[in-house]
């Protein structure tokens, strides 16, 4: 198949099914036959049933009116709150009485009905009438509050982080094209001495392994004789569903006539393709150098410089907290003004600094959690890449260890959405024996989920060098890259 | 490994072969777009941007599960084509 009439088939798929969303128009209006209704005393007949700016706005613990009336008894109704294809009956009946118009109205509480939590319901009515007229209509209900305190936005959350990030993973990992080069920078093709690949010779190595890197696969001359594989009836790049050990980019490592490797000089590991990390040392230090690779415990070696963009997160976040401390500081000097405490409030707020502090926080917050998942991600890459842990097996504990926190800081708001109701009425009690507690950092050490996620995480990272580091050993004694059977045979003692 | 390259102890039994591109189709892309298509659809109810019928959530799951597939195939694309290029480089492709 060739790329660009496949890839571009692709491409207007993806481009028409965005279309299909994007330009889905509402349905119209409504109320359809002789009948009139409202909804909290608005009339729902010229509101558009899919348009949500018309929808009729309440809360969760409010009660809606409603009122119907018809011209012409009616025979029989049935009204149903519609979500997701599924109907909820809140009202029905029927009628044998016959001559004059009918009505009816009454009251619902919508927190008996809105058992997703908060977002948009749709009510849907329709009534026969006597003389054999139907009358139909629909009306949107938006009902207000926090979507990521109820169990459906929770769930929704979660669902669309871990979509998103699995569907990132399975593109730089299936994929390994450019947006591993370009974020990590990892793969150096240029440091590879191509014309050596071409004499037919063991320098032939290099070519290959910097062409399987390329295409985002990891490389391993020991298992090649074992799974050969014809270019015509595959299209995996080399290397993928490779056994788990071993560097991706193999060394050039002289080998004697029976295949082993002399145990010096021991060349690092080209550092494999992985996401979340800057380039590593290893990736500049081809020529042989023992360096930090196999021989390196990976904990003193030089960090390397941060992802693309770090520092203008790094900017962003030290501006929002310097102009917190600004809007502290006038809100200091105003305080300490010589007008009355009202005067001050009303500056205060006219000036709006609770907002801006608002405002700050949240992009402070932003820029924190940013940089404390780049440092992370920044951690776990270069020190397996030190490891020798393969790309797959980095992905895959750089997804565990990021799914670990971030399920941690989700949990850790969920949680305190549940827990400071319940806290606020103790700490305002306290507060008014003169004892000053914060609500937040009660729940905080009630319910300490954030800070046990990033244990857990930790805990990855050391269990992955734990468990992987065995590689390095083999590495040092000059069998790199170790086969399986070598692999059993050092863990089962043999 | 690359493949119809088979070295061990030095020796090289085949050249390198240029790769030949076809989508990316796996389970985990497709539960990844299933996941994807299904939260984004609740949080677009949930925020009041979308009223959640039928057609709407099939929608969503479908874009999703298509993006699942044009995004790994596309970067996939992207690596193969390097491959091959640095095999051409090498005078290898």
């Amino acid at each position: 198949m060739r790329v660009r009439p496949a890839l571009a088939g692709l491409g207007a798929l993806a481009v028409a099914s965005l279309a299909v969303v994007l330009t889905s128009t509402p349905a119209g209006a409504i109320v359809k036959g002789p009948c009139r209704a409202t909804v909290n005393g608005i009339d729902v007949a010229p509101l558009p049933v899919d348009d949500p700016s018309n929808a009729i706005k309440v809360h969760k613990d409010d009660t809606i009116t409603y009122d119907v009336t018809s011209p012409v008894r009616v025979r029989s109704r049935s009204f149903v709150l519609s979500f997701a294809g599924i109907n909820l009956t809140v009202d029905s009946g029927s009628s044998s009485q016959r001559g004059g118009s009918d009505g009816r109205s009454g009251a619902v509480v919508v927190d008996d009905y809105a058992w997703m939590g908060a977002g948009l319901y749709q009510v849907a009515g329709v009534a026969h009438l006597e003389n054999g007229q139907t009358c139909s209509g629909a009306v949107l209900i938006d009902v207000q509050g926090n979507p990521l305190g109820t169990v459906s936005g929770a769930v929704g959350l979660i669902l669309t982080v871990l979509g998103g990030a699995g569907i990132l993973v399975g593109t730089i990992r299936r994929g390994g094209g450019r947006l591993v080069r370009d974020l990590v920078d990892l793969i150096e093709l240029g440091g590879v001495d191509l014309g050596d690949a071409a004499a037919g010779t063991p320098g032939q190595e290099p070519a290959a392994t910097a062409a399987a890197t390329a295409a985002g696969g990891t490389a391993s001359p020991a298992e090649a004789p074992e799974k050969p594989e014809s270019p015509e009836t595959s299209g995996e790049p080399p290397g993928t569903k490779r056994r788990p050990t071993g560097p991706v980019a193999v060394p050039v490592v002289p080998t004697t006539p029976t295949g082993i490797a002399p145990a010096t000089p021991v060349t690092p590991p080209t550092p494999p393709v992985a996401v979340g990390a800057g380039a590593s040392g290893a990736g500049t230090s081809g020529s042989g150098s023992s360096g930090d690779g196999a021989s390196s415990t990976g904990d003193e070696a030089p960090k390397p410089p941060p992802l693309p963009g770090m520092a203008t997160v790094a900017a962003v976040g030290s501006t929002g907290k310097a102009l917190t401390e600004a809007a502290e500081q006038l809100e200091g000097s105003i305080a300490n003004l010589p007008i009355s405490d009202e005067q001050k409030e009303k500056l205060t707020e006219t000036l709006g600094i609770d907002k801006i502090k608002e405002k700050l926080g949240t992009v402070t917050e932003v820029t924190d959690t940013v940089e404390h998942f780049e440092a992370m991600g920044t951690e776990t890459v270069d020190t397996m890449n030190r490891w020798g842990v393969n790309a797959n097996g980095i992905n895959g504990l750089l997804w565990l260890r990021t799914m670990t926190e971030a399920s941690g800081r989700l949990g850790q708001k969920f949680a305190d959405d549940l827990v400071k109701p319940v806290i606020e009425p103790v700490t305002e009690a306290a507060g008014k024996a003169g004892i000053e507690v914060d609500a937040d950092e009660v729940a905080h050490t009630l319910l300490p989920i954030q800070e046990t996620a990033e244990e857990a995480s930790k805990a990855l990272l050391t269990a992955g060098k734990n468990v992987l580091g065995g590689d390095n050993v083999l590495n040092q004694l000059g069998q790199d890259p170790v086969v399986d059977e070598e692999w059993r045979a050092i863990r089962s003692f043999e | 490994m690359v493949r119809g390259m088979a070295v061990q102890g030095g020796a090289v039994r085949s050249r390198p072969q240029p790769l030949k591109w076809r989508p990316v189709l796996s389970i985990w892309s497709l539960v990844s777009g299933l996941g994807l298509g299904l939260g984004s659809a609740i949080l677009l109810q949930q925020y009041g941007v979308r009223v959640l019928t039928r057609a709407a959530l099939v929608q969503m799951v479908v874009v999703a599960v298509v993006l699942a597939v044009v995004l790994p195939s596309a970067a996939r694309a992207v690596g193969v084509r390097r491959y091959n290029k640095v095999l051409r480089k090498a005078g290898l492709g």
